[in-house]
C-alpha cells in the first residue's frame, strides 16, 4: 500500500481498530490477520503476481527446513537460491540480458531477434527476494535456525509496510517479534511511529513530489537549460531521491512501530557523510547491510590480500548497480560507487581527519560524488547521463538559475536544517521530548505545511519501480 | 490506547481549527487580490465584459495582445491564459465566466500536451480549488479524480501549492503588473533556443478531450477558433487532426501557424523555443487579426463591427 495514497487514509485506521480489537493472547490471530491484511493489498496490484509473492515464501521456507536435514546442503542452497531468484530474474532482467546479449552477437555480425518482455514487474520483487535469500543464506551458515512456524514466516516476507520498497528485514529481527507476544498497545512506541509517519510524509509529499515537478521538467530536456539550472536539477534530485526513500522507510518502520513491530533502520542522514563508505553506512542501511553480510564477506571481505580486497568491493557495488535496476546506467552507478570506496581505501580517506574545515569540505566533496553519480541513476541512457554532466560544465552558456517555485526552498530548508540538528545538536532533542507545547506546535507546523506544500495527486516512490 | 487515541482526536481537532482559520484568511485575500494570477482569476470569473477571451498556456500568455486584437477587431479583448494549463483549467474559467457575460469570440491557443494528451490531469486543478465553491466547479474535480472531493474537504487545501501565490497577489505592489497578456522582453542576441524534443507515443486522454468538447458545447453561440501560435522550430502537428474534426463537427475554426515560414527559426521573434517574445508576439497578433479577417470569420457570425 502506496503510504501517500487516498487508498491508505482510508484503510490504515481501519486495520489499526481490527488489529487492536483482537486481544493480545490470541498472538496467532493477530498474526494470521496481518498476513491476510498483507496479501490483500498486495493483490491489489496484479492478483497474479501474488503467487509469486507465495511461491518465495514456500521455496524458501521448505528449503530452509530441508538444509540441516540433507547431506549435501550446498547442492540444495544453490538450488533453492536459483529457483528463489528465477522470478526477480525473468520480470526484471531478461529484457537487459536479451538486449544486451544480442547486441554483442550483432558486433560479431550474428542477427537473431528474441523479443523481449513487454510484462509489468512484480511490485517489490527486489524487496521480498532479497529478504528470502537473506533468510535462506542466515540458516545455512547457521546464524538463525530454520523457522517452523510457516505463519510467522509467511508474514515476515509479506508484512505490508515493508513490502514494496523496504526495508530489507533481518529474520533475526522480525521472526521473534512475530512469534513472541507482543504487548497490546505500547503507547511510547505509537507515538514514535506517529511521528515517523508524519515526518516520513513531510519528506515525500511536500519535498520529494515538490522538488519532482522541477526535477522532471529538467531531466526530460536539459539542453532546454542552462548547465547552472540542470546542475540545480542535480542537486535538487540527490535532495529528492533522499527525501522519497528516506521518508517512505520513515513511514514503513512508523506503521511497523504503530502495529508493536520495530522494523530496520534504513537511512542516518546520509547527505554529512564524510567519504563515498560513509555514505554506504548511512544510505539504504538495510541493502548495505544485505550486500556485506551476503555478497562482500563471502567473497573475503576485508581479511584478505588487498587487491583481493578492492575486488570484492567493486563486486559487492557491482551487484547494488545490478540490483538497483536493469539498465547499463545502474551498472555504472553501482560502479562509480565501487571505485571511490576503493581509492578512499588506498587513499585512507574513509573517515575525517582534518577539523572541522576538513570535514565541512569532505561532506561537500562527498556530496559532489554522489550527486554526479545520480545522474547516471536517473538518466534513461549512460549517453543522456554524459550528455548532461558535459552540459553542466559547458561555460559558454549564461551563467543562470532559473528555479520557477521558490517555495521548494522552504521545504528544503526545514528538511536540512532538522537532519543538520539531528546531526550535530542531538541534545536540542530533550527539549523536544520536554516541552509538550514545542512538540505539538511542530507536529501541527509539520502537517500544516504538508497540506500547503503536499503533492497529493503524485505517482509512486521511487523505489518501487525497483 | 486510549490515551493514544484521545490525543489523536484532540490533534485532529486543533488541525481542524487552523484549517478553518488558514483557509478563511487565504479565501479572502483571493477575492480581495490586488494583482497578479488571482486578480486575473476573479476579473474573469466575475467582472470581465469583454468580447473576445484568449485562452490556453504560457503561450497564450506571451503571444496574443489584446490590445492589437482588440482595437484592430473593435471589441474589447482579454487574455485569459495560464502558465502550464490547459483545457481543464480553461474550461472551469470558461464556464465561470459564462454564468454572468457569453463573449462573442474565443480564441483557443491549442498545446497538444496540455490539451489533448495524456499526462498527470490533477496539476490542472490547482488554479481553480480556491473556487471550489463556485456552481459547476465540482464536477470538473470529480471528473479528474474522485478522491478531489474528500481533499476538498480541507480548506487549507485549497490553497495547495497557491498560497505564496495568494499572499503575494494580495500585498499591494509599488510597480502594478499587468494581469492577463504577459509580455516577454528578451534581447534576441541573448536567446539560447536547443531543439531536444523527444518523440513519445501519442495518447489522448479522454478526460481533456470531453473537456474540449464541453467547452466547445459551452459556446455555440460564440465564434470558436483553435490556433496554434508560432513556435520556433518544425512541429508535428499530427496529434491536432484531432481537433480539426472536432471543428469540422461542431462548426469551430482552426488556424495554424505553427510551421508559418515567417516565424520558423527567426530568432528575432522568440525568447525560447515554445515562447515569443514581445516582437513577435505583436507581429503574429497582427497575422491573426489579418488571418480572421481575411476568412471572414466574424462577419459570417454577424459579429464584424467594423466592416
Amino acid at each position: 500500500m502506496i503510504f501517500n495514497s487516498f487508498n491508505f487514509v482510508v484503510f490504515f485506521p481501519l486495520i489499526f481498530l481490527l488489529y487492536y480489537i483482537i486481544p493480545v493472547r490470541f498472538g496467532k490471530a493477530r498474526n494470521a490477520f496481518l498476513l491476510f491484511v498483507s496479501y490483500l493489498l498486495y493483490l491489489q496490484w496484479k492478483p497474479i503476481y501474488a503467487l509469486f509473492l507465495l511461491g518465495v515464501t514456500l521455496v524458501t521456507y521448505f528449503s530452509a527446513l530441508l538444509l540441516p536435514k540433507v547431506s549435501k546442503p550446498y547442492l540444495l542452497l544453490v538450488a533453492s537460491v536459483l529457483l528463489t531468484i528465477f522470478p526477480l530474474f525473468f520480470f526484471k532482467y531478461f529484457n537487459f540480458v536479451n538486449e544486451s546479449l544480442l547486441g554483442v552477437l550483432e558486433l560479431i555480425g550474428i542477427r537473431w531477434n528474441i523479443n523481449g518482455l513487454n510484462w509489468a514487474i512484480p511490485v517489490g520483487i527486489s524487496f521480498f527476494t532479497f529478504q528470502a535469500l537473506g533468510y535462506l543464506w542466515d540458516v545455512y551458515y547457521k546464524r538463525i535456525e530454520a523457522e517452523n512456524d510457516f505463519l510467522s514466516y509467511a508474514l515476515f516476507i509479506s508484512f505490508f509496510p515493508s513490502i514494496l520498497s523496504g526495508p530489507i528485514n533481518k529474520a533475526s529481527l522480525v521472526i521473534p517479534q512475530i512469534k513472541n507476544l507482543r504487548t497490546y498497545f505500547d503507547y511510547e512506541k505509537a507515538v514514535k511511529g506517529a511521528r515517523f509517519l508524519l515526518w516520513g510524509m513531510f519528506m515525500k509529499v511536500a519535498v520529494a513530489d515538490r522538488l519532482a515537478i522541477f526535477v522532471d521538467t529538467v531531466y526530460e530536456d536539459y539542453m532546454a537549460n542552462t548547465g547552472l539550472t540542470c546542475f540545480a536539477a542535480s542537486v535538487f534530485y540527490s535532495l529528492q531521491i533522499y527525501a522519497d526513500f528516506a521518508g517512505y522507510s520513515l513511514m514503513a518502520i512508523g506503521v511497523g512501530k504503530i502495529l508493536g513491530f520495530e522494523l530496520t533502520e534504513n537511512f542516518r542522514r546520509p547527505y554529512f557523510a564524510v567519504s563515498v563508505t560513509e555514505f554506504w553506512h548511512r544510505w539504504h542501511i538495510s541493502l548495505s547491510t544485505w550486500l556485506k553480510d551476503y555478497i562482500y564477506i563471502p567473497l573475503g571481505g576485508s581479511r584478505c590480500s588487498k587487491g583481493r580486497n578492492y575486488w570484492n568491493i567493486f563486486v559487492t557495488f557491482f551487484v547494488s548497480g545490478i540490483w538497483h535496476g536493469a539498465n547499463w546506467t545502474f551498472i555504472i552507478w553501482g560502479c562509480v560507487h565501487g571505485i571511490c570506496q576503493i581509492f578512499e581505501k588506498i587513499l585512507g580517506q574513509q573517515k575525517n581527519n582534518y577539523g572541522l574545515m576538513g570535514t565541512i569540505i569532505k561532506i561537500l566533496l562527498t556530496f559532489l560524488i554522489v550527486n554526479f553519480a545520480w545522474i547516471f541513476f536517473r538518466m534513461p541512457t549512460i549517453s543522456d547521463a554524459l550528455g548532461m554532466i558535459i552540459h553542466i560544465f559547458d561555460i559558454s552558456q549564461p551563467m543562470t538559475v532559473d528555479i520557477p517555485q521558490k517555495s521548494h526552498l522552504l521545504v528544503l530548508f526545514i528538511l536540512i536544517a532538522k537532519d543538520f540538528l539531528d546531526e550535530y545538536y542531538s541534545k536540542l532533542k530533550n527539549l523536544f521530548d520536554k516541552s509538550i507545547l514545542i512538540r505539538w506546535s511542530i507536529y501541527i507546523i509539520v502537517f500544516v505545511i504538508i497540506m500547503l506544500q503536499g503533492v497529493f495527486g503524485a505517482d509512486q516512490f521511487i523505489y518501487v519501480g525497483f | 490506547m486510549k490515551k493514544f487515541l484521545i490525543r489523536i482526536c484532540v490533534f485532529f481537532i486543533i488541525i481542524f481549527l487552523i484549517d478553518i482559520f488558514i483557509g478563511r484568511v487565504l479565501s479572502y485575500m483571493v477575492a480581495n487580490a490586488k494583482d497578479g494570477d488571482f486578480k486575473a482569476c476573479n476579473y474573469i470569473c466575475d467582472e470581465s465584459l469583454d468580447d473576445i477571451l484568449v485562452f490556453g498556456s504560457s503561450r497564450a500568455v506571451r503571444h496574443y495582445n489584446p490590445s492589437i486584437i482588440g482595437d484592430s477587431l473593435g471589441m474589447a479583448c482579454f487574455n485569459c491564459g495560464q502558465d502550464g494549463m490547459g483545457v481543464i483549467l480553461n474550461y472551469g474559467r470558461y464556464q465561470l465566466h459564462c454564468q454572468n457575460h457569453r463573449p462573442k469570440l474565443i480564441i483557443y491557443d491549442i498545446l497538444p500536451a496540455f490539451d489533448l494528451l495524456k499526462n498527470d490531469n490533477h496539476k490542472y486543478l490547482k488554479w481553480l480549488m480556491p473556487y471550489y465553491d463556485k456552481k459547476g466547479i465540482p464536477d470538473i474535480f470529480d471528473s479528474v479524480d474522485f478522491a478531489e472531493f474528500f481533499k476538498m474537504r480541507s480548506m487549507m487545501y485549497r490553497y495547495n501549492s497557491i498560497y505564496i501565490n495568494v499572499i503575494a497577489n494580495y500585498v499591494p505592489t509599488n510597480c502594478s503588473r499587468n494581469i492577463g497578456y504577459k509580455p516577454i522582453d528578451v534581447s534576441v542576441d541573448t536567446i539560447i533556443i536547443n531543439d531536444h524534443r523527444k518523440e513519445s507515443v501519442l495518447t489522448y486522454d479522454s478526460v481533456k478531450i470531453a473537456f474540449l468538447n464541453k467547452m466547445l458545447d459551452l459556446s455555440k453561440e460564440t465564434v470558436f477558433v483553435f490556433v496554434v501560435s508560432p513556435i520556433f522550430y518544425e512541429f508535428d502537428t499530427t496529434p491536432l487532426e484531432l481537433v480539426k474534426k472536432m471543428c469540422k463537427e461542431k462548426g469551430a475554426h482552426y488556424i495554424d501557424f505553427s510551421n508559418h515560414p515567417k516565424y520558423n527559426h527567426n530568432v528575432s521573434y522568440f525568447s525560447d523555443g515554445v515562447h515569443m517574445n514581445k516582437r513577435g508576439a505583436d507581429e503574429f497578433s497582427r497575422d491573426l487579426v489579418r488571418e480572421l479577417k481575411q476568412r471572414k470569420i466574424l462577419q459570417i457570425h454577424n459579429y464584424d463591427r467594423k466592416d
